[in-house]
């Protein structure tokens, strides 16, 4: 969702997937393709016109914002409490 | 023109993995998939290579084919065939990327409800004829007690415990998807 804050299609979401996570992560085509359907059914995001005919650009809707942005705040809570309880480099 | 051949080989739907790992094998020897029938595969001979192979099932209209395929292809995953909406692809183990078309349990999930759902309305008609049909209907129909019928009922009863053998299998798969999540 993150990487389609601005007009993305399926190959450049796994580029920026790669890029954003320094290779660690890699979205193989059919999760990619079966995660994109759900989240327009889900309005997250909606198909727009691009320029390259062979494949389709999305594109956050304002609906699919706020649930990125409730999803960041989540995250970033968890990361608050893992910093303060769970390090685990500590050791007992 | 170069070398072809033809193999004729069974693998139920629930054999995906040992299905790959043949065609995997097969390359590693030369021998390339190149189109797939049913129980039926073709071959060309080439330079040995380390492909990995993987199936998709997915119903997909005409106009979204493209838009699929050209994510396959992106991720750098060669289209081979497709025989009904079972797609095949393969990918050299050198190209790097995920190895995988399904990264996440979500999608693999999906992909094995849609077989479920497909493999359970294909074989309905079979297992109505065999379970209420005979029990409500067959009394007034001379049909029932025909030899041709005797034999269609043998035949049924085969496709009945092979779709009832996948399914269960499939279901099962579904299950493990969901207690890794």
């Amino acid at each position: 969702m993150l990487s389609l804050r601005e007009e993305r299609h399926g190959y450049g979401i796994m580029k920026f997937v790669e890029s954003v996570s320094r290779g660690r992560v890699a979205i193989g085509p059919g999760t990619l393709y079966g995660g994109l359907k759900s989240m327009v059914k889900k309005n997250w995001i909606a198909e727009i016109d691009g320029n390259d005919p062979r494949r389709r650009y999305y594109r956050l809707t304002d609906t699919g914002n706020i649930i990125l942005t409730a999803e960041i705040l989540r995250l970033r809570e968890l990361s608050r409490l893992g910093r303060l309880y769970a390090n685990p480099l500590d050791k007992e | 023109m170069r070398e072809r051949k033809h193999v004729w080989k069974v693998f139920f739907a629930w054999q995906e993995e040992k299905e790959a790992a043949w065609l995997s094998a097969m390359s590693a020897s030369g021998w390339h998939l190149n189109s797939v029938g049913l129980f039926n595969y073709s071959f060309v001979l080439g330079v040995p290579e380390d492909f990995i192979y993987q199936f998709d099932f997915i119903i997909l209209k005409k106009a979204d084919e493209s838009e699929y395929l050209q994510m396959y292809a992106d991720a750098g995953w060669e289209r081979i065939d497709r025989i009904g909406s079972w797609y095949y692809f393969r990918k050299p183990v050198s190209a790097g990327g995920s190895l995988e078309i399904y990264t996440g349990k979500e999608g693999l999930k999906n992909k094995y409800k849609r077989l479920l759902l497909f493999l359970f309305l294909v074989t309905f008609p079979v297992f109505y004829n065999l379970f209420v049909w005979p029990r409500y209907y067959a009394n007034e129909s001379s049909l029932y007690s025909s030899t041709a019928y005797s034999i269609l009922r043998i035949l049924m009863f085969v496709i009945a415990g092979l779709a009832l053998t996948a399914m269960i299998r499939i279901a099962l798969h579904i299950r493990r998807c969901k207690n890794n999540h």
